[in-house]
């Protein structure tokens, strides 16, 4: 519904309207001068060197310093009016050709950035297609650059949507247009670069965008005017423009040395996201932008940054709007306009009139302050962008997830769990197994339980995580279940989520106080001893008095040592069976389970329990209990819970943390799945609180 | 064209508003369409059926649910139909693989669907003028609770009466009486919104409601008779504007 809306909304009309007025009324001297006779030239007199051609016709450099796709995109349009002009004499259709295809790709901006931002459309009405900088630049200056920002865009829509091979091939045509787009690339491939999950997309990226800028390309590059108007265009002096001069002619360029420390930022983001990718570009833009009289042109690429910007940032509006009419006052006196054929004028009659009010030093103060309000909007994104942008203050350091529990009680399949989701590739997984002092084959092994703190190196392994937790590597030993005895030491990298799963996780606060999330999981002690029956007297042949005497000896130091620590715990999981009597250990089907959840100090409840009940069709009584944001849960499928349901939960309860997760995240079906979305929904509420 | 301008005159804001669900608080269709697909591919895999095989027992399952239970809320179950429907094909009754038919139905559904724009909007203008609101719809109660409760609207409705509690489908006087009687209101003081010209617009008319017709692509209009709408409108947007002009 809201797709389409926007031809209901009388804005876009209105903005339709005044491009159209311009269309029809204005023709605008650079299209005249240079775009137009260049196009009309190619359809007058083909040629497999159209830049040499005119070139050698017309001795003007600056006519079209533009790519071929730039020129194919015109072609269409200039085609038809050429045409007509042919038929008609009337010769300024081939002009009317070229405002179209301009038309075209700007209305094709307009859609693309409604794609990317749903629902947002009645705002990029406002803040694009009424944009006095696009009306401007395209319309009255006649610059051709939305062609190259409409191909960027749709690379950026693909990019957003993980389409990296479409998005490196429009990024390619972006680069056709207009070369200078080119500073792009390396943020894109920066981005792919540091991100975990989509560092296979780097060779197809990058394949998709260098070859057909290589293909597109070389035939031209035996064209002379090609390599002198395109490859030499003044654009890329503008590098160089701003600089401090030494004694001894040495010059220091400032743009080039902004975007080192840039580069060097995004390298230093531990990870990066959509959203902070755009704020990067956005900030690059500027720094290109703002460090000298920019050509007109370059603040179109800008403009789909600054309309995000306010989306995101709704007092930005004022200050945008500001940057707008700065603009267009500025550029008004100081670029060229367009001819009014109509009244036999110009519109920079209006313009040097203008211009004739002020002296050059009042219009240095009007540039002034054009490029003050510039360098404020572009802090400012960098402030909302990435300051204040969750996902940044998301991975500054490393989510500590600490899941502690009774042995049996199923830590290490919620620590998979976890893991499936987020990637094995952001995550470390360290065990308090690792940390026994005796394995197996030592006597101590039987005399003192593992349960026990004593038997366990706790120091260490608070050492070890908290290392961890500091993005440190450590140096440990892995304690083999199978054969019950201690790997070698290997080296273990800290990663952006850190897991610590264990007997002990909770039982020094040196450790609890520094985790992000404090699991517990617990399990119901006749489920227990059900489960422990069943493996150990039916599949391991023990009595069954032997096994229940384990079973007690055990109890104690469970009961003195890992019990306490659900104090600890702001959400316990634990399985209970849904009907005692059902527990026999001589049926083989395993009884039905309901997880039974509590969550402590946790708002989130209410909106689990709903998206639980409503969503995923599950039975859920949950109770209140002491203190604010408690609750008990216990949560029952009678149907089966499909990973399908777990994902659609998660994508309703906590939408943010999606982008923190793999690429393809393992969801899981039944109680496990659950758990995932009870993890993911503990995680995301602990994030939201985390400090920038 | 918020509203017809003859009518905006002597209208006001009233005591209660009665909204129907589907295709007017969402559009229904889209949802629609990528639920069947998925459970269709999902039969496809579990059945071991062709698509157009299922397909084509699925709506004789239908037509036999539907003929038996008459104009009633389980004449719209899924539930029932996918059982049927695997009868038919020939495996007896298959419990959870019917619930789970059901739940992919749904699950697709509801991740699909989208409020219109501005209906939260609305919703939160008109409590806030303390008018209280409820909801009239066909199908059964479980599955537009759930359908209210992932819209995350459960606490923007004082009232709901779906045709299985009220026994019959709109437009049939039951349910309509029965959510005034809820209400504890008089017909002329409450407004319905829906978009259906018959279930909707009649249904209201015919309590002497205040009826408001949403209006979308595919929406039938009636310009005289029973179905006759006080007020037209296209979108919240305009709705929103509509109220706050009273």
């Amino acid at each position: 519904m809201s797709q389409g809306g926007y031809v209901r909304n009388p804005f876009f009309w209105l903005g339709l309207g005044l491009r159209i007025f311009c269309i029809l009324l204005l023709d605008p001297t650079i299209q005249t001068t240079w775009f137009v006779p260049f196009i009309t030239s190619i359809l007058d007199q083909p040629s497999l060197t159209p830049w040499g051609s005119f070139l050698a016709r017309v001795n003007e450099n600056a006519a079209f310093p533009y790519g071929p796709v730039m020129v194919l995109a015109h072609l269409p349009f200039v085609f038809v009016g050429w045409l007509a002009a042919q038929v008609t004499g009337q010769a300024t259709l081939a002009a009317i050709g070229f405002k179209l295809s301009l038309l075209v790709a700007d209305f094709g901006v307009f859609r693309v950035l409604s794609k990317m931002f749903p629902d947002r459309e009645r705002e990029i009405l406002l803040f694009y297609w009424l944009s006095p900088i696009i009306l401007f630049v395209t319309y009255i200056h006649g610059q051709t650059d939305v062609i190259p920002v409409f191909f960027f865009v749709v690379s950026l829509y693909f990019f957003q949507k993980e389409k990296f091979v479409d998005s490196g091939a429009a990024l390619a045509l972006a680069v056709l247009a207009k070369f200078s787009m080119l500073i792009v690339a390396p943020f894109f491939i920066l981005y792919l670069f540091k991100s975990k999950k989509y560092k296979y997309a780097i060779l197809p990226f990058l394949l998709s965008f260098i070859v057909p800028v290589i293909l597109l390309n070389a035939p031209f590059l035996f064209d002379s005017g090609f390599r002198l108007m395109v490859l030499n265009t003044k654009e890329i002096e503008r590098l160089y423009s701003l600089r401090v001069l030494f004694p001894g002619d040495i010059s220091l360029y400032i743009t080039p040395l902004l975007f080192v420390v840039l580069f060097y930022s995004i390298w230093r983001m531990p990870r990066m996201n959509f959203e902070l990718l755009l704020a990067v570009i956005a900030l690059g833009f500027f720094a290109l932008i703002l460090t000298g009289p920019a050509p007109p042109g370059w603040f179109v690429w800008l403009v789909p940054f600054l309309v995000i910007h306010q989306m995101r940032h709704g007092s930005a509006v004022v200050l945008v709007s500001v940057l707008g009419a700065a603009f267009v006052a500025y550029y008004a006196m100081t670029a060229s306009g367009a001819a009014i054929p109509l009244f036999a004028t110009s519109t920079d009659v209006a313009a040097d009139f203008a211009r004739g009010l002020f002296s050059q030093h009042q219009l240095s103060r009007l540039f002034t302050l054009l490029t003050g309000i510039g360098v404020v909007t572009a802090i400012q994104i960098a402030r909302v962008g990435i300051r204040e942008n969750d996902y940044y203050r998301l991975i500054k350091r490393p989510l500590a997830i600490g899941i502690s529990g009774d042995s049996g009680s199923g830590k290490d399949t919620f620590a998979q769990a976890i893991i499936g989701l987020f990637g094995a590739h952001s995550t470390t997984h360290l065990s308090g197994d690792d940390y026994h002092i005796w394995d197996r084959h030592n006597p101590m092994w039987s005399a003192v339980t593992h349960l026990n703190p004593r038997a366990n190196r706790l120091l260490e392994f608070t050492g070890d995580s908290l290392a961890l937790i500091r993005r440190r590597g450590i140096t440990g030993r892995h304690y083999d279940h199978t054969t019950g005895r201690f790997a070698r030491l290997s080296f273990v990298q800290s990663n952006d989520i850190v897991i610590l799963t264990g007997l002990h996780v909770l039982f020094l606060s040196s450790l609890r106080e520094q985790l992000d999330i404090r699991f517990f999981l617990d399990m119901d002690e006749d489920l227990r001893r059900y489960f422990k029956l069943k493996r150990d007297s039916r599949e391991r042949g023990h009595g069954r008095d032997k096994v229940l005497t384990m079973i007690h000896s055990r109890i104690d130091d469970a009961q003195r040592y890992v019990h306490p620590q659900r104090a600890f715990a702001d959400t316990i999981l634990s399985l209970v069976p849904i009907n005692r009597e059902l527990l026999d250990i001589d049926e083989d089907d395993i009884p039905p389970l309901k997880l039974r959840l509590t969550v402590r100090n946790g708002g989130y409840y209410e909106d689990l329990a709903k998206v639980l009940i409503g969503v995923c069709n599950l039975y859920i009584s949950v109770e209140t209990c002491e203190g604010i944001g408690s609750a008990v849960m216990e949560i029952e499928s009678y149907a089966d819970f499909k990973g399908e349901d777990a994902a659609l939960a998660v994508q309703i309860l906590c939408p943010r943390i999606l982008e923190l997760l793999d690429t393809k995240p393992k969801w899981l079906d039944g109680m496990t799945g659950v758990m995932q979305v009870v993890a993911l929904t503990a995680i995301n509420e602990s994030l939201m609180s985390r400090n920038a | 064209m918020p509203a017809n301008k003859g009518m905006k005159a002597g209208l006001k804001k009233p005591k209660a508003i009665i909204f129907d669900t589907d295709n007017t608080l969402y559009p229904y269709a889209t949802p629609h369409e990528m639920a069947t697909k998925a459970v269709d591919a999902k039969a496809v895999e579990l059945l071991g059926v062709s698509q157009a095989k299922f397909k084509e027992v699925y709506a004789e399952a239908r037509r036999q649910t539907k003929s038996r239970l008459g104009q009633t809320a389980s004449s719209h179950s899924r539930l029932l139909y996918l059982q049927r429907t695997i009868e038919l094909i020939g495996l007896r009754t298959q419990i959870l693989l019917t619930l789970d038919l059901e739940q992919t139905y749904w699950r697709t559904f509801l991740s699909n669907c989208r409020l219109f724009p501005e209906v939260r909007d609305f919703l939160v203008d008109v409590k806030s003028d303390g008018v209280t609101t409820a909801i009239i719809t066909d199908l059964t109660a479980q599955i537009q609770f759930r359908k209210i409760v992932y819209f995350g609207l459960d606490t923007y409705f004082d009232f709901v009466v779906t045709s299985e509690e009220a026994g019959f489908d709109k437009p049939h006087p039951a349910a309509f009486q029965m959510a005034l009687e809820k209400l504890q209101l008089p017909g002329n003081e409450v407004w319905m919104i829906g978009d259906d010209p018959v279930a909707d617009i009649e249904g209201a008319n015919g309590q002497n409601l205040v009826t408001l017709q949403k209006i979308h692509d595919g929406v039938v209009v009636r310009s005289c008779g029973a179905g006759l709408p006080a007020i037209k409108f296209h979108d919240f947007s305009s709705l929103r504007k509509l109220w706050q002009s009273l």
